[in-house]
């Protein structure tokens, strides 16, 4: 127990920061501008103040995951209703033209729902920091290493979900009940990075132990009784060893 | 004792000064509820978290001085432990405010988890309240052990548990004062140390990462809130043993084989109760759901059929004098059993799918403690103050007795009302559904208000004496 315990400690941090999606929940978004394909100038609360957004980043020269991800998004969203989709490119290298030509080759530009759109550089870097959003340019391949993510932010700007990669289509319509405003269920997967659990389920078998966080709970009235205990024995010796009157 | 006078009087002051404070948080929260007032949620929950944490730590704290106080009468009591308490408490008091009212802490006096990671606005709330529960923890734990030591140094502990008296030995006499207080600082002492394991896993979580499981999580917050609520009024039964038969001019209780075994069973099961408050957690293994229910039923009932009985025996021809003290101590007791009462029903799986969620519970929780728990330190107070100032509060009997109980009454009325007309508790708006709950909600208020009202009038009454008493020492 105390080696996994060490082992969660010493693993837990590095993960943290790009896993627990929790961590994000309820994180305000800065209000930073936007250039939309349209070309009019708005900010980023503009776009969310009258529906909740589903909000992803993009880069319309990226040579690997942007197409295909914001193809499935096109696919499992289709036209949305009750929330907007917003896709904003991060890419400083970006014009207007360049958003507008990605958005026209997935034949969303007039999509109902869906918004384009160009951060502008002096707000990006706030944003993206805010969102956990990471980017890093690799000259080599003359490209940008970056997350693909999905965030669901409420009328004020707060992150509700936020969801790394491709998923299960089902976890992305969780997203879209959340941004309906519907209550969804959330907690964390079962994963090795909990410390201490009361049960243990064996996902072959379906069927479950009871595991040390169930044991924990017999320390403390053992630690009364052994505390109580030490201090009668402390006692007992101390009066041992005085002389008697 | 100058040392330990002092600093009884020392508690006493703040106790009595923040015990205003922490009602009027509690009539904003029902005047809010009423539609007569509007705090933001924010705000409404921080209040709520406030209210709560501030009543169930000023009252733990005031029974476990008068407890110390009047345990002077056997042993020898060291001052050190119980000043170690009272400036961590201040400390842990201090760091709690500060996460709520400068924090945004909201999280409700329960604190389940993971809502310390969440029900804040401003993210070092959750640090500052985690050291604020560790300040309050380590000042209350070395207290306790303090008391412990001190009993233990004269009683071996089979002696201070009555032991003896269980297989009818009658000598040497156990004194109940004793064994309660023996009892309870035992059964305190797991409360405290689930309440380390609890930090040190909120710690883990919050600077290491490391996840928790909820349900473990959950278990352990019970364990030491729940036992901590119960041992505060464990102590103060103590102080009711002790005192009550002087004031009603009789001799003084006797440790009878079963009263040795109400305690000793108060002991071992109080810390197994707790499992009530997880009926609806349906991943906890069934056996500790039927344990929780046998549990409910053998603490409390013991102690309360006990004590009733002593105290109506007591008062039974004793031409006793109506004073503040006596007064405290009796209605604590008789509105004891009507909060017990109203606890085990609840207690009871099929009713708990009921009343749990409903205004049901903080009616049971504020009759025993604003009508129970609280009188007995009241009755300690009144007591303490007349002992040092010779002043019985004669003056303000009618008018506090009366408006205390009365509104006190009539607060914890509205809330039975409300629960068994299925208002759900925990909110700071009802919805049109349950219109009815806004409307108890403006009565309850009001009530409190004379709560609020008799309250500050004792106030006034015992600060000007006890502060006399601290200067006193202290020159």
């Amino acid at each position: 127990m105390l080696a996994r315990l060490g082992g969660c400690l010493i693993v837990a941090p590095l993960l943290w920061a790009q896993l627990n999606e929790g961590h994000y929940y309820l994180r305000s978004v800065p209000d930073v501008p936007v250039t939309l394909i349209t070309g009019e100038q708005r900010s980023l609360r503009h776009l969310f103040q009258s529906q909740a957004v589903l909000l992803t980043l993009f880069s319309s020269r990226c040579q690997g995951l942007c197409s295909p991800y914001l193809l499935y998004l096109k696919r499992e969203l289709a036209s949305p209703r009750e929330f907007a989709v917003v896709a904003l490119s991060f890419d400083p290298r970006d014009r207007l033209a360049d958003v507008a030509a990605t958005a026209h080759r997935f034949g969303l530009a007039e999509a109902s729902g869906w918004t384009w759109g160009l951060l502008h550089p002096t707000g990006a870097a706030s944003l993206l920091s805010t969102l956990g959003y990471t980017v890093r340019y690799d000259s080599s391949r003359g490209d940008y290493d970056h997350s693909i993510v999905l965030f669901v932010l409420d009328r004020h700007g707060n992150i509700l979900r936020r969801m790394e990669g491709f998923q299960d289509p089902a976890l992305l319509k969780d997203l879209v009940r959340e941004a309906r405003g519907e209550f969804v269920l959330s907690y964390p997967l079962p994963s090795t990075d909990v410390a201490l659990r009361c049960f243990e389920l064996d996902k072959e078998t379906g069927s479950w132990r009871l595991s040390t966080g169930m044991v924990l709970l017999l320390v403390p009235p053992i630690a009364s009784f052994a505390l109580a205990g030490l201090i009668q024995l402390t006692l007992s010796l101390c009066r041992t060893r005085s002389p008697q009157p | 004792m100058k040392a330990l006078d002092r600093i009884t009087a020392a508690w006493i002051i703040t106790v009595t000064l923040v015990f205003p404070i922490a009602i009027l948080l509690g009539i904003l929260m029902r005047l809010n509820q009423a539609n007569v007032l509007e705090l933001s949620p924010l705000t409404f929950y921080s209040f709520m978290t406030a209210h709560g944490l501030l009543m169930v730590g000023i009252w733990f704290v005031m029974s476990m001085a008068g407890v110390s106080y009047l345990l002077q009468r056997y042993v020898e009591v060291r001052v050190w432990p119980i000043t170690f308490g009272y400036v961590l408490t201040l400390v842990g008091v201090v760091l709690l405010l500060a996460a709520i009212f400068g924090g945004g802490f909201h999280t409700g006096w329960y604190f389940l988890y993971p809502l310390p990671f969440y029900a804040r606005t401003e993210e070092w709330a959750t640090m500052a309240f985690l050291l604020s529960l560790g300040s309050l923890g380590v000042g209350w734990f070395v207290w306790s052990l303090g008391l412990l030591v001190a009993i233990l140094r004269k009683y071996p502990l089979t002696r201070a548990l009555a032991w003896h008296h269980l297989v009818g030995k009658s000598e040497p006499e156990t004194p109940p004062f004793i064994l309660i207080s023996t009892t309870t600082l035992l059964g305190l002492v797991p409360a405290f140390v689930a309440a380390v394991i609890l930090l040190g896993l909120f710690f883990m979580e919050y600077l290491g990462g490391v996840k928790q499981d909820a349900l473990l999580m959950k278990n352990l917050t019970f364990y030491f809130g729940h036992t901590l609520v119960n041992e505060m009024l464990y102590f103060g039964i103590a102080a009711l043993y002790e005192l009550f038969p002087a004031l009603a001019g009789k001799p003084p209780y006797r440790t009878k084989p079963f009263v040795a075994l109400a305690w000793n069973l108060v002991l071992v099961v109080v810390w197994t109760a707790y499992f009530h408050h997880l009926y609806m957690d349906f991943v906890q293994p069934t056996v500790l759901q039927y344990v929780g229910q046998l549990a409910s039923w053998i603490a409390p009932i013991p102690a309360i059929a006990v004590t009733t009985f002593s105290v109506l025996g007591t008062v039974y021809r004793s031409g006793m004098k109506w004073w503040l003290a006596p007064t405290f101590f009796f209605t604590g007791v008789m509105f004891w059993i009507i909060g017990g009462l109203g606890a085990i029903l609840d207690a009871i799986v099929a009713n708990n799918f009921v009343l749990h969620n409903t205004l049901w519970v903080p009616a049971h929780f504020h009759t025993y403690n604003l009508l129970g728990n609280v009188l007995f330190s009241l009755g300690f107070i009144t007591w303490f103050v007349r002992e040092q100032s010779g002043d019985d509060g004669s003056r303000l009997y009618r008018p506090v007795a009366t408006l205390y109980l009365l509104g006190g009454a009539g607060f914890v009325a509205a809330f039975y009302i409300a629960g068994s007309l299925s208002v759900m508790r925990r909110v700071d708006k009802y919805p049109e559904l349950v219109a009815s709950g806004g409307v108890l909600a403006l009565v309850g208020a009001l009530f409190a208000v004379l709560v609020l009202a008799a309250v500050a009038i004792y106030t006034v009454h015992v600060v000007r004496r006890c502060w006399r008493v601290l200067v006193a020492a202290s020159s």
